[in-house]
């Protein structure tokens, strides 16, 4: 099991692992997936003036996570142990925005590229689409 | 157009009908035969429409003996009005049996008549539709309500005005021999001579009497019958998938609670999650369109917003634990395609690179702020139906067997996520527990963002409740009974509305059998 000190270095190492190898179906961005949308959790806790953005994040990541696994076997869920409550809630934003953007560039790049069918490209295209709109509303 | 302004356009074509014929002779038989028809049209349409609104199915127009076997005890002039409606028109249907001839409408006072009375058929389709048939349950909420006979005092008070009027012409049109064939009526004469025998015939009843005081027994401006829009459309999903203005949204909220009230047993785990989903960025969008559109104070806006999310999320996070036997891919809905629809529609519309667009754009005069307030406030009033009604599916989806746990988990490594094993969720598993708690909570009374908008909460399965029992209690006591025979807006208003009868709880059996097959299997021990 990872280290679950921290949400926001659990954030940070889920852009890390993804840097050396992507598989846009693979587990290491499906859990990435999965750790962002968590994030937003977080709604319930923070500031009044940033639940609505918090809640769209998390409704874009929810809207990517199905378009993902919609033909994939085994859906996967998160561990529950990890929670983002108690983070400091710049730091948090910031990295869930960035993993969002990251993985958007990365999903576009897949799905640009020549590996997997073209109905998968797809697929990967509309995951992109989504993760570049969750970014928009933290940033 | 609703049946309000249906309705309306029924009241415009009689006015303009009545001030027509003060001074203006037909302009020949072709002008009388189309007055004719349209007014056995208009009475017709008129009787159906107090059958409908009395609770009776779609059909011929009421006799007295069906009057007599009709399952709620209606007020004597109410039972007359009905009766003496058939009577007005009884001598043209003995003349013509099989079907009214066809008349172009021609003449400023036929084409004003005619343009009543298909307002007023165009009105009764609306209302059919939303009551079902004979065999068919009502396929909305506001069917079921207004079927079992909330409001019925208001609806028919409007149907008696109308009446009224179309009386008020059969006095002028009789007075001034309006009808009365000339030697050029030809193959019209026929037809004019049974209108005419009936128009010397309305003096000699009552109906004018009835419907006057029918109209005064209820107060036809807040009648909810007059909200009823075209039943939507709920068995194609991809009808819902695009919703392009405000009145498409709330048609489209309407469409998902109808697709609830009919397939609610079809609902999965998903669904509940997505349409929570959903829920929950359209309650941000319309507290944010409440603090730029009414005086409300900020940080009670904020709070109840905050309040309102905060169950959605629950509701969502839920859900998100739970799953069904289906395919992802097939995993969708009228309900969840229209109520995304709803949020995609209000966030394109009032959000921008992540924050919010300026005020000014959106709802820069006050004819736009009230527009966004009107809009808004029926999406949030229709908000607690979904909650309710998807309650009621998830218990199904339960108790079929449809809604799945986490059983065993098969960790990968080091990694975060798991991939489990899905089992059956038992009745008092948490996480369904919690979900139905939550829905529960939304699904009680009218959303408090709706209630600073201003807007009630559409008739549902409540009010058909309550409307049955009342019914059940009337006559009662002398007291009721005399105000079912001297009936004033006020004794209605009494009547309906008697000490601990409108806050008894709504039973859960009662309401069930509204909803299309959510009747739960027999339990053992019961």
């Amino acid at each position: 099991m990872a280290d679950m000190s921290s949400y926001i270095s659990l954030l940070k190492d889920a852009k890390r692992d993804l840097a050396g190898d992507f598989a846009p179906d693979g587990m290491l961005a499906r859990q990435a997936l999965l750790l962002a949308e968590r994030t937003a959790a977080v709604a319930d806790s923070c500031p009044p003036g940033q639940a609505a953005g918090w809640d769209m994040f998390g409704a874009y990541l929810a809207d990517a996570v199905a378009e993902l696994e919609a033909d994939l076997d085994d859906p996967a869920v998160l561990t529950q142990e990890v929670d983002p409550a108690g983070s400091d809630a710049d730091e948090l934003r910031e990295e869930a925005a960035g993993l969002a953007r990251w993985l958007a560039d990365l999903y576009a790049s897949a799905a640009a590229g020549e590996a997997g069918s073209g109905w998968r490209r797809l697929v990967w295209a509309a995951v992109a689409r989504r993760l570049d709109d969750a970014a928009a509303e933290l940033s | 157009m609703n049946v309000g302004d249906r309705l309306e356009d029924a009241a415009a074509g009689l006015a303009r009908a009545l001030a027509l014929s003060r001074r203006q002779p037909p302009i020949g038989p072709q002008e009388q035969a189309a007055v004719a028809v349209a007014r056995v049209r208009l009475y017709q349409g008129l009787g159906q429409q107090a059958a409908l609104l009395r609770g009776m199915l779609p059909g011929p127009i009421p006799r007295v003996r069906d009057v007599a076997a009709f399952r709620l005890p209606d007020p004597p002039q109410l039972s007359m009005m009905a009766s003496e409606l058939r009577e007005a028109t009884v001598r043209a249907a003995a003349a013509m049996p099989h079907r009214l001839p066809e008349v172009p409408a021609s003449g400023p006072v036929g084409r004003a008549l005619t343009d009543a009375a298909d307002a007023v058929h165009a009105a009764n389709e609306l209302i059919s539709a939303h009551f079902g048939g004979a065999r068919q349950r009502p396929p909305t909420l506001e069917g079921v309500a207004l079927s079992a006979g909330h409001g019925k005092d208001d609806n028919i008070a409007l149907t008696a005005r109308l009446v009224g009027a179309v009386v008020d012409l059969d006095v002028r049109l009789r007075l001034s021999r309006w009808l009365e064939p000339g030697e050029d009526a030809g193959v019209w004469r026929p037809l004019l001579l049974a209108v005419n025998a009936d128009i010397r015939h309305t003096p000699d009843t009552a109906l004018g009497v009835h419907a006057y005081r029918v109209a005064l027994g209820g107060a036809g401006d807040r009648a909810p019958v007059r909200a009823l829009e075209p039943v939507p459309l709920t068995d194609d999903p991809a009808r819902w998938a695009s919703v392009r203005s405000g009145r498409e949204a709330i048609a489209a909220m309407d469409a998902a609670r109808a697709w609830l009230l009919r397939h609610g047993d079809r609902i999965t785990a998903g669904q509940v999650a997505a349409a929570s989903r959903a829920a929950l960025v359209m309650t941000h969008h319309i507290g944010h369109v409440l603090g730029h559109t009414t005086d409300v104070d900020g940080g009670q806006l904020v709070e109840v917003t905050l309040k309102v999310g905060k169950d959605w999320r629950a509701a969502t996070m839920a859900a998100a634990t739970l799953r069904s036997n289906v395919r992802a891919r097939d995993d969708h809905s009228t309900l969840t395609v229209a109520l995304g629809a709803v949020a995609g529609w209000l966030h394109g519309q009032l959000r921008s690179d992540g924050g919010w667009r300026p005020a000014s754009e959106w709802a820069g005069s006050e004819r736009q702020r009230a527009a966004w307030r009107r809009t808004v406030g029926q999406i949030a009033a229709r908000l607690p139906d979904v909650a309710a009604l998807m309650r009621t599916g998830l218990q199904h989806a339960q108790r079929s067997g449809n809604l799945l746990r986490v059983g065993d988990l098969r960790q990968t490594g080091r990694m975060l996520i798991q991939f489990p094993q899905w089992v059956r969720a038992e009745e008092t598993h948490p996480q369904y527990g919690y979900l139905r708690g939550m829905l529960r909570r939304l699904g009680k009374g009218n959303n408090p963002l709706a209630v600073l908008a201003g807007v009630a909460r559409p008739p549902g399965l409540k009010e058909a409740a309550t409307a049955e029992r009342m019914a059940r209690s009337v006559p009662q006591s002398p007291w009721q009974l005399a105000a079912a025979g001297f009936p004033s807006p006020t004794d209605a208003r009494t009547v309906r509305a008697g000490p601990g009868r409108a806050d008894r709880p709504v039973e859960a059996a009662r309401l069930a059998r509204y909803q299309t097959p959510l009747s739960e299997p027999p339990r053992k021990g019961r």
